[in-house]
């Protein structure tokens, strides 16, 4: 343990091949963590890689299972002539991302299938997805997303610097959603790119990186404005400023059009999709409290309705102080990101791991007690939503299930799927492991990192950041 | 600008979407497809779950609610017993119909009134081919499940076994005609494929001739919570032939 960084990192920082120790502590742990998963989210990508091994849409897979789901949920009350067709607004939660994953992965299912044979496995909507999938698999699945984490942590080095690249990839937020969840990692890695290489004044690549993100998850077009704004502050010239969006558009054109009908069918699917989690807009939900309406009412009138209000007019807010303030690129764009989260209907635990990297780059920059605890509560809001609403004992199912099959029975919950005391205590048992190692990392980090607060004087003389400060784009 | 033009646009477009949710008659009949086949769907009875008919309205076959039958761990009942309900894909030319072991829920699964087990049909109409699967999704765990699917036609004409199925020849007439012993002035070849092998077949006859033919399949302890294929088959039709008067 030492509280000087620049020490720790002569005598031991980077023990192989020149690689910091944190960027293989932090994959070691995402390696030990690989046979745990969110199971719905492991469903959806284990089917997904069936899809395309047998090139198949997962666009049409989803459409297929919606309706399929409409009939077996749907009401049909015929002793009275008018219904209230809630159904029509259910959807099978399946592939709902656009199109770039399914290129990413697509190689590696066909890879995969040549060494394991792949068959469809669903569950219908709503239920316990307890589905054995081969240890192979997970490996395959997770291991873009370990590689886009560490171009995530790379990038944030030559921003911010190492301590807080190193922040960033130890974070337990960080690894539970890389290892353990979903592609966040992915689209991460693609905005902080598309952000530095705006810094770099590569506009075209800029733009070209920042599609790639929007084609990897919806969300991340929200920066496209800031971006733009951010452009015009700088007074960057036209001919940089048109490079930008139009290399922006004609990607996300080029990623979209070939799926436009799929694309379409999960457009439905996200605009009349209910309000959820780590959302303001959850609130609604407490005037149903109050009244004696059917609860499909506020899910699937009230609350998209107030969602379609609610995200232009916090967005709309956020680019007006960027159109009447220079900022800076990472407060711009955590600006934004925060504002999304204010406004939308959903936030999901492992949206913030696009925010994170932005708030450390922003920290960095300009140090401030405030933003540190922004930081922290910023992950750590999610990582406790995370453990007690999944909950955390889920992850450790499809863990649980590479070694055994539990006796499953009648239930939608896990509470009463595990009739035998003894498959609960083992399972419990690796639930509280993963917690630990994903705890472990964050204890590493802060032994020895020390307090996190203070500013790291010999950071603000890194010949990288140097090298970052660039002069804003010529006049004229 | 345009960002928030965007945002402004897939808001308009939600509130738009919001308005499928409005309250809506419901129907006595639904159909699918408008080519060479179209199902048809009787909503307040026990037949026509579907009636598959070709492009002049003649029913190739009637896949029927009240004789065909689920039998989950020794407990029978026909399917016009179950609750039901019927969602149609109509871009992609499908038909999605689930019985449930209990009537109509009014809630999530989550409540206690658990339906024990759910059918579910799916008609794919493909060109001058219906496929139709039957799958069972057990909300508890079920050892044995079995399906009877009566297959009717008021009456098979030239009916005769084929290599995985059956054959036969689909008339003008209707029952009653049929049963006055007219002449048909047309006839359409039909053939009825059971892609899954079943475990049973048997023909129903009165004194007209063959009126059902009943295909019988069996299923031991399907997963639960899942979609288990118990039963597909496909019915096709080919080019009609006139008849005499």
């Amino acid at each position: 343990m030492n509280r000087d960084p620049a020490p720790a990192e002569r005598r031991g920082g980077r023990p192989w091949w020149g690689i910091p120790d944190w960027l293989l502590l932090g994959l070691a742990i995402r390696l030990l963590l690989v046979p745990f998963s969110h199971p719905w989210d492991l469903q959806t990508w284990y089917n997904v890689f069936v899809d395309l091994a047998h090139n198949h849409s997962p666009y049409e897979t989803m459409r297929y299972l919606t309706y399929s789901t409409r009939s077996e949920w749907g009401l049909l009350p015929l002793e009275i002539d008018r219904l209230f067709p809630v159904s029509k607004a259910l959807y099978y939660e399946y592939y709902a991302y656009p199109p770039l994953p399914l290129a990413i992965y697509y190689p590696l299912a066909k890879l995969y299938a040549l060494f394991a044979p792949l068959h469809y496995q669903f569950v219908v909507q709503g239920a316990l997805a307890a589905h054995r999938v081969p240890l192979l698999f997970l490996v395959f699945f997770k291991a873009p997303i370990f590689a886009a984490g560490v171009c995530v942590a790379l990038v944030l080095r030559r921003l911010a610097g190492e301590r807080q690249a190193r922040t960033f990839f130890l974070n337990p937020l960080v690894i539970l959603v890389s290892a353990a969840w979903t592609i966040e990692d992915i689209m991460t890695a693609f905005v902080v790119l598309a952000l530095f290489l705006l810094l770099r004044k590569r506009d075209g690549l800029a733009g070209f990186a920042l599609a790639l993100g929007t084609l990897t998850k919806w969300w991340p077009g929200v920066l496209w404005p800031a971006a733009a704004l951010w452009l015009l502050h700088q007074r960057a010239p036209a001919r940089r400023q048109a490079a930008f969006h139009g290399v922006f558009l004609l990607t996300l054109a080029g990623g979209i059009i070939p799926f436009w009908d799929g694309i379409r069918f999960v457009a439905q699917f996200q605009a009349l999709r209910p309000g959820q989690n780590l959302t303001p807009h959850v609130l609604l939900y407490l005037l149903a409290q109050f009244h004696h309406l059917d609860a499909g009412w506020y899910d699937y009138v009230l609350s998209p309705y107030v969602g379609a209000i609610t995200l232009p007019l916090v967005l709309g807010a956020a680019y007006l102080v960027q159109v009447r303030r220079s900022l800076p690129l990472p407060t711009a764009a955590a600006l934004t990101v925060v504002a999304f989260f204010l406004g939308s209907k959903i936030v999901n635990e492992q949206y913030i791991v696009l925010l994170l990297p932005l708030l450390l780059w922003e920290e960095a920059e300009r140090p401030s007690p405030v933003k540190t605890f922004l930081f922290r509560a910023f992950y750590a809001l999610p990582l406790t939503n995370a453990m007690l609403n999944v909950p955390f004992i889920a992850f450790a199912l499809p863990a649980y299930l590479q070694f055994g099959r539990p006796d499953l029975s009648a239930a939608y919950g896990l509470g009463r799927a595990f009739p035998l005391r003894l498959h609960a205590a083992v399972l419990t048992l690796l639930a509280f492991a993963f917690v630990g190692l994903l705890c472990n990392a964050w204890r590493v980090l802060t032994l020895e990192g020390g307090d996190e607060t203070v500013p790291d004087p010999a950071r603000r003389s890194d010949p990288d950041r140097a090298r970052l400060e660039l002069p804003p784009y010529p006049v004229g | 600008m345009l960002g928030l033009s965007f945002l402004l646009i897939l808001s308009a477009r939600t509130l738009h979407n919001l308005q499928d949710l409005a309250a809506v008659e419901a129907p006595q009949e639904l159909r699918l497809g408008s080519g060479d086949l179209e199902a048809l769907y009787t909503l307040n009875a026990g037949m026509n779950k579907p009636a598959i008919l070709d492009r002049r309205g003649d029913a190739l076959v009637e896949f029927s609610g009240w004789n065909s039958y689920a039998d989950v761990d020794g407990v029978s009942a026909d399917l016009w017993s179950h609750g039901f309900n019927i969602e149609l894909d109509r871009q992609r030319n499908r038909a999605f119909l689930t019985w449930s072991s209990l009537p109509l829920r009014q809630s999530d699964p989550q409540e206690r009134r658990m339906r024990r087990y759910q059918l579910e049909q799916v008609v794919t109409l493909e060109g001058s081919q219906a496929v139709v699967e039957y799958y069972i999704i057990p909300n508890e765990p079920v050892r044995d499940a079995r399906l009877t699917v009566g297959l009717y036609h008021w009456y098979y004409h030239a009916l005769s076994p084929s290599k995985d199925g059956f054959v036969f020849s689909v008339t003008d007439l209707t029952r009653l005609e049929a049963e006055e012993r007219l002449q048909p002035r047309r006839y359409t070849p039909v053939r009825v494929r059971l892609l899954t092998p079943p475990e049973g077949v048997r023909t129903l006859t009165n004194e007209f001739g063959v009126y059902a033919i009943e295909s019988s399949y069996r299923l031991h302890a399907p997963r639960l919570y899942e979609r288990t294929l118990i039963a597909r088959m496909s019915v096709a039709a080919s080019g009609e032939t006139p008849g005499g008067h």
